[in-house]
């Protein structure tokens, strides 16, 4: 029998357990955050899947730090269960993925963007709205051919108390703002799911909000 | 005392000189791939940094390098930019034709 999926586990999703990044897992990464990242481990910080991960792990450990400061006298802590399931996306996300292609005209040219590195900038891109965590984000379409219609979801934690039609337009536009800079995706939409409220009474409020 | 200095190195070097550029990543090893404790053993001399690969047969020539990114300009024209330095280089080098030049993005960091 299978344990109950916790409420603030991110949109229910199967996470294989526990994912690697270049052979290292979220929890390693995140002692190496707790360790100030020495003594230096030249593993970690050779692979592109652990300085993503790491990137977003620093993220997250800032806004959960200042969420907890802000409300720290009215508000409970958010479940360990919630960090755990955003990290173990974030691994999950940071691993290379597909290879998006690079237009060049030369024909010695074979140029490409990972699809980890696009997610990784998604989730930067989010998470720079200060009302907003970002918990999943998935790029649907054939990123490999060129031109072929894309569609980008992200699933949001929204702080309590904040707008939450206006946080997810924020999202939005910071995530479009950043593909549109640095990809060449033919990208049709950005789907935003709101998919909690956090600390709000009793902890996360369960529910989910397309916008 | 002469400094030998090879193709790779000067790739290398020149990609990491790049507007944008802040990391330069390994190619990616089977090792890596079976785990990071067994190639903890491989961290001693993978210490070095990494560098630009270079492949040079008498059919010709193939590079392969992996970055990273500030962001600060767009991702694809920087990779084009790298492209087209590195042309430049093995042009310089009179490397075997034909060339066949793979850069990929690996991250890009838009913390800024």
């Amino acid at each position: 029998m299978t344990e109950p999926r916790s409420p603030h586990d991110f949109a229910g999703f199967d996470i294989p357990d526990p994912v690697r990044l270049d052979g290292h897992t979220i929890e390693e990464l995140s002692a190496y955050l707790d360790a100030e990242r020495t003594p230096t481990n030249f593993s970690i910080e050779s692979s592109p899947g652990c300085q993503i991960a790491l990137t977003a792990l620093t993220r997250l450990r800032e806004l959960t730090a200042h969420t907890l400061e802000v409300q720290a006298a009215v508000e409970p802590a958010p479940p360990d269960s919630w960090v755990h399931s955003i990290m173990n996306r974030i691994a999950l996300e940071a691993r290379t993925g597909r290879d998006i292609p690079i237009a060049h005209s030369a024909p010695t040219a074979h140029l490409t963007m990972t699809e980890g590195a696009v997610r990784g900038m998604i989730r930067v891109a989010g998470d720079s709205i200060s009302e907003v965590i970002v918990g999943r984000c998935r790029i649907d379409g054939d990123v490999t051919v060129p031109g072929a219609l894309v569609t980008v979801a992200v699933d949001i934690s929204v702080a309590w108390g904040e707008s939450i039609p206006i946080a997810a337009d924020r999202a939005r536009e910071a995530i479009q703002r950043q593909l549109s800079k640095h990809t060449e995706l033919n990208i049709t939409a950005v789907d935003i799911t709101v998919q909690d409220i956090r600390f709000a009474g009793t902890g996360t409020v369960a529910g989910t909000s397309r916008q | 005392m002469t400094a030998v200095t090879t193709l790779s190195d000067r790739l290398t070097a020149v990609v990491l000189a790049a507007p944008d550029v802040h990391t330069l990543y390994p190619p990616k090893t089977a090792l890596h791939a079976l785990g990071a404790k067994l190639i903890a053993g491989e961290d001693e001399h993978r210490e070095r940094a990494p560098k630009v690969t270079v492949s040079e047969t008498r059919h010709g020539t193939t590079i392969k390098v992996s970055v990273g990114l500030t962001g600060e300009h767009p991702a694809t024209s920087v990779c084009r930019n790298l492209h087209d330095i590195i042309a430049t280089e093995l042009a310089a080098a009179g490397a075997t034709l034909p060339l066949n030049i793979a850069v990929r993005i690996a991250t890009i960091s838009t913390q800024h």
